[in-house]
């Protein structure tokens, strides 16, 4: 079927498509599908893998990429995938493409600095260093935006996040 | 026929579109609640505006970062625009737009002054100054946690305007999104190297145009709980409005098809759109809304 006949099937003749109706008969007929759409829409971070394919000078190249975070030690449940472009991007903060994971989960600690309480007392350092981060657009065109690490809904809180260094943020595979 | 006006220059449409938001958050179906929305928690009465932000977060893989994006929220603001009409006794009322690259080509400090920011007759700034949507007035009852889970909340709404992006999006960037054809390309997602829709979604180049501006509004314009603030729909009024001029440049038409070899089954132009508020629609539906809304300018 080409594109013009599949275009027959518009609106040609103005009719309304779009029938809004707050009534409970309505909001039934569709609630088992909203339910079942949001259970399916969590993030549960399964670990499913990125997969970014190439063509280069007759070679076909494959990049698989997954990520394991975790937070103060506790496995952080969301997938982060990364576009072709190198950009990583995950469902929490759906209108971002961030320039690492690293960046990303900072995001994270700030915009949802409820579930990410204070850290009292000194931590632990972790076995190896970690190198400081990328800088927020290395590699990539943020032309207008500052850098990405957000603060929380309505500014920053006081005691809510975690340390920006050396946090104890033990990122196990956050390269992208 | 409802006529869609700027929300700036139109004091009117803008207190109009105020007054429906805080209606539509204080309606209530009797039998319509968090449980009955699988939604966490003690079951509580769920307000018809905050149906949109459970149905957002619930489309949240279906209506963004593919071709579908721009049809599912047309049809989400044609549905929002209907509700207000009802809600404010006004067959004619059109949805507001905000001409954000209107405001792109100010300083980032005249941007963040803006009289559609002010506190008097404007939407408040969400932080010192709430404007009409106080907590009062329209609580945030539903926000997104950090896996996309939907929680109950009982706050105000939050903005921190700036922050996190220091402009809004400038109308060279619509021209070039404008310009920009195909409609979409394979793999149709945020990697599609070309075409309008990952261009005006604002991932090619990323954080640009209809992304930038919810990055710029931060606080509840970030999660996928983004309908919780009113700006939401100024914003999608806007990208809609562009979709309309680009299909008055480039013709109306839509693809992957149905028939398009690859194409993602959800994101055709004949796969249906599920609606918590009537019918399914598709996206070949919504392309011409020409007879039922127009807006004022296309000048984008």
């Amino acid at each position: 079927m080409s594109i013009e006949s599949d275009l027959a099937s518009t609106n040609p003749k103005g009719a309304e498509p779009v029938l809004a109706n707050v009534g409970l008969e309505q909001h039934l007929k569709t609630a088992p599908t909203l339910k079942s759409m949001l259970e399916n829409d969590r993030d549960h971070g399964h670990g499913e893998a990125s997969v970014r394919e190439d063509e280069y000078k007759g070679h076909h190249i494959v990049v698989k990429t997954t990520y394991e975070v975790t937070v103060d030690g506790n496995p952080f449940h969301a997938s982060l995938g990364v576009s072709m472009g190198g950009n990583v991007q995950y469902h929490g903060i759906p209108n971002v493409g961030f320039a690492s994971a690293i960046e990303l989960m900072r995001s994270v600690i700030d915009q949802f600095a409820d579930e990410f309480p204070a850290v009292k007392g000194k931590r632990k350092k972790p076995a190896t260093p970690l190198p400081d981060p990328a800088p927020s657009n290395m590699g990539h065109d943020h032309s207008g935006m500052a850098a990405m690490s957000m603060p929380p809904a309505g500014g920053p809180k006081k005691n809510a996040s975690v340390p920006k260094k050396k946090a104890g943020a033990r990122v196990t595979k956050a390269g992208k | 026929m409802p006529i869609r006006k700027n929300m700036v220059t139109n004091a009117a449409e803008r207190q109009k579109y105020i007054q429906g938001c805080i209606a539509l958050k204080a309606q209530f179906t009797a039998g319509i609640t968090t449980t009955s929305l699988g939604i966490p928690g003690p079951s509580k009465p769920v307000s018809s505006w905050d149906r949109f932000v459970a149905w957002h977060s619930a489309a949240m893989g279906v209506a963004h970062r593919g071709p579908l994006f721009l049809p599912w929220h047309r049809m989400m603001l044609r549905t929002l625009e209907q509700l207000l009409q009802q809600v404010l006794g006004d067959p004619s009322f059109g949805l507001p737009y905000w001409d954000w690259a209107a405001d792109g080509q100010l300083t980032p400090a005249q941007q963040l002054a803006a009289p559609l920011w002010s506190n008097g007759n404007g939407l408040g700034n969400g932080t010192s100054a709430p404007g009409p949507f106080t907590l009062a007035a329209f609580p945030v009852r539903l926000a997104s946690n950090s896996i996309g889970q939907l929680r109950q909340v009982n706050r105000a709404l939050q903005r921190a305007r700036g922050v996190s992006a220091a402009t809004l999006p400038t109308k060279a960037m619509t021209a070039a999104a404008v310009a920009a054809t195909p409609y979409d390309v394979a793999p149709w997602n945020t990697s599609s190297a070309s075409g309008f829709r990952n261009r005006v979604e604002g991932w090619n180049p990323p954080n640009q145009l209809h992304n930038l501006v919810h990055i710029w509004t931060g606080g509840d314009m970030l999660p996928a709980s983004s309908p919780n603030d009113p700006v939401f729909f100024l914003n999608h009024c806007n990208v809609d409005r562009i979709w309309e001029k680009w299909m008055q440049l480039h013709t109306r038409t839509y693809i992957p098809t149905n028939t398009t070899a690859g194409a993602p089954i959800g994101q055709r132009l004949n796969d249906p759109m599920v609606s918590p508020f009537g019918p399914t629609v598709t996206a070949a539906q919504v392309l011409n809304m020409t007879a039922i809304y127009q807006y004022d300018s296309v000048n984008v």
